[in-house]
């Protein structure tokens, strides 16, 4: 994965974003929430592809409802992560605090802000060992070389086996 | 590597979901200046959201 170009996220982002580690990016809101956006490696849920996991970690227990600044901060990060590679993201939504439906909406949501045609968005939803409904999104560049064979894994491992026992 | 792709689905989203937290925790120490871990602190996940 290649590094970020902090200087044209933060042309454009409201919270000035800064590198926190390697693959990690962090900003604090105008509420003075510490956000961490972190792509980690994927080599579980789509296996034989190189796809990296976004993370989006609020390092502190206040809440961010409806701040317009957080949301488009997140989508400049995400519009620099997708300039910069042609590698396929995974959300999968947190489910620890039963809010992940409401989570999956609002990355919807923004995505569709992004609205940038050269992109592919898909989303599942599938009920896990302990009986909890997960979202995973996958998000990907149109032109990624390997396009068919990353679609045909989300098919097989993923689309083809949500909501079906195990 | 094996024995990755012999789970189920199942089993590999609960594996990354926990594998997520652990990064997360990480992430947040690193920021922090500390040490994360059996040698320095411990966070819990009601101190953090992941989203």
């Amino acid at each position: 994965m290649v590094g970020f170009d902090i200087d044209r996220i933060n042309a454009e982002s409201p919270y000035k974003v800064e590198e926190a580690s390697r693959n990690s990016l962090t900003f604090v809101t105008g509420k003075g929430v510490n956000y961490i956006i972190r792509f980690r490696h994927d080599d579980i849920m789509l296996p034989g592809t190189e796809t990296y996991e976004i993370s989006i970690i609020n390092t502190g227990k206040t809440a961010s409802p409806r701040d317009p600044n957080l949301r488009d901060t997140i989508v400049e990060i995400l519009r620099e992560f997708f300039r910069n590679n042609n590698l396929p993201m995974l959300y999968i939504c947190s489910t620890g605090d039963g809010k992940q439906a409401s989570r999956n909406r609002l990355f919807a949501h923004w995505f569709r802000l992004y609205a940038d045609d050269g992109l592919i968005y898909l989303n599942k939803k599938l009920i896990d060992l302990e009986n909890v409904v997960n979202y995973i999104s996958l998000i990907l560049r149109k032109d990624h070389p390997q396009l068919q064979k990353v679609l045909d894994v989300w098919e097989k491992e993923i689309a083809n086996l949500s909501n079906k026992p195990e | 590597m094996e024995e990755r792709t012999s789970m189920s689905l199942l089993q590999r989203l609960k594996l990354s979901k926990e594998r997520k937290i652990e990064d997360a925790k990480e992430a947040i120490a690193f920021l922090k200046g500390v040490h994360y871990g059996r040698t320095g602190v411990m966070l819990k996940e009601s101190e953090f959201q992941i989203w």
